[in-house]
């Protein structure tokens, strides 16, 4: 009965996803305005968890999202975290992503931490660094305490 | 701690200063997968203080999916429960991933028995797991699966009788079908009005295309406040939370949402100048 039910199921995401029509049966006008929406919500959600990435590149976020990041599978756990982390290191090296960007993009790898499942919180203290074009960048964090520190540039 | 009838909202970082603020503020709800129970925010700590009490809202358990839920994700919804003294958990009757692919969003799951048993077994695991009462949440949705056995409303009744949990009732996504799927909301209304309601949810939406979007990032429209009036007059008075998760308004935006919502409770109790209702 559930083996019935995932086949099921599976079909309709596949079609949301945009991957084959809907199973039979289906408005397949509104699935496709779902399907849309869903796509949206991802970038949306992404942008909202990352609002410097989002800044930094304006008008671009919406096509850079598409090519490096729709594509792959949505994470499990903090999946518009693990997006914007995935966008951020695609465009590493691109002059768009200015200095808040990077203090984001480091916070965000001081306070998670990259599991199959997508990111998860750090317990223990921990120290990164980022290197963008042109400068260094230092991150610490130890407990509710964090600072980033641009070391050169 | 239980809800007491009155108007609630959804607990956001970004509006957390406005609702410390808030006097009258009944409740709040905390989307579960956002809090880790090792670090609550301060600010949940003074409401919990304040006498205000959390609900703890999932949003990823996928009752409605093909496997059961996820014995981590129970454990964590518990743990965050017992750490803000949660009277109560909800989640949604909806699924989110299939073949290991996440959908992001609350998808609906085909009304016929096969789906209803599946749902009701991954209830009572869940109810099982958790130390306060489970509360299951009617989603809005473009479409839905062909050949259905059940009207929606006859689908939650069904599901909640099996397995005794009350209802979270979405006013905003009852609208959104109402818009998009030709629900008779008062025959919606009628057929739930005898179950357990534990909560009620509102939001605004927008219309684009010829079809209602439940975005949460606009202001509550009309048709929803109505059926808040609606509703209460149908259920009494019930504990009613503003859902606003993009787009935050500011403060006086905020509670003016909070004071229109308020109204529209007061005019179903009797309490307000008289509405006409469609009938």
């Amino acid at each position: 009965m559930r083996d019935e039910l995932a086949r099921q199921q599976a079909a309709l995401l596949a079609a949301l996803e945009g991957d084959r029509p809907p199973p039979p049966g289906f408005d397949a006008h509104a699935v496709s305005v779902a399907g849309a929406g869903l796509a949206d919500k991802r970038r949306r959600s992404a942008a909202r968890a990352w609002p410097a990435l989002a800044r930094a590149l304006g008008g671009d976020f919406t096509a850079a999202f598409a090519t490096h990041v729709a594509p792959t599978p949505l994470a499990p756990s903090r999946g518009p975290l693990r997006d914007g982390l995935r966008l951020f290191r695609a465009l590493r090296g691109d002059p768009r992503l200015d200095r808040a960007a990077c203090a984001e993009a480091l916070r965000v790898q001081l306070a998670f931490r990259e599991t199959p499942d997508g990111l998860a919180l750090r317990r223990g203290p921990a120290l990164r660094l980022l290197r963008a074009p042109g400068s260094l960048w230092m991150g610490v964090r130890i407990g509710r305490w964090a600072r980033v520190v641009e070391l050169g540039g | 701690m239980t809800l007491r009838a009155g108007i609630g909202a959804g607990w956001r970082a970004e509006l957390a200063l406005d609702l410390e603020r808030r006097p009258d503020l009944a409740f709040v709800e905390v989307v579960a997968e956002s809090i880790d129970p090792a670090r609550v925010p301060h600010a949940l700590h003074n409401l919990r203080a304040r006498g205000i009490p959390t609900v703890v809202h999932g949003v990823g358990l996928s009752l409605g999916g093909a496997e059961p839920p996820s014995p981590a994700r129970l454990s964590h919804l518990a743990r965050l429960a017992e750490a803000l003294e949660a009277p109560l958990v909800s989640e949604h009757v909806a699924f989110v991933r299939a073949a290991g692919r996440e959908s992001g969003h609350l998808l609906p799951v085909a009304r016929h028995r096969e789906g209803l048993a599946c749902l009701a077994e991954n209830v009572r695991i869940a109810q099982r797991a958790l130390p306060v009462p489970l509360a299951l949440e009617n989603i809005a949705c473009l479409f839905e699966w062909p050949d259905p056995e059940h009207t929606e409303a006859d689908f939650l009744a069904a599901l909640l009788e099996a397995t005794g949990a009350p209802l979270l009732l979405d006013l905003a996504n009852l609208h959104a079908n109402v818009r998009n799927l030709g629900v008779d909301a008062g025959a919606f209304l009628d057929r739930i009005a005898g179950l357990p309601i534990a909560y009620v949810h509102a939001a605004g939406g927008v219309e684009r295309g010829g079809l209602y979007h439940d975005t949460h990032a606009h202001p509550l429209p009309d048709p929803v406040l109505a059926l808040v009036t609606r509703a209460t007059t149908r259920l009494g008075a019930l504990p009613i939370m503003l859902e606003r998760d993009d787009h935050f308004p500011d403060t006086a935006a905020l509670y003016a949402e909070l004071d229109a919502l308020g109204a529209a409770q007061a005019r179903g109790l009797g309490q307000g100048p008289r509405e006409r209702h469609a009938g």
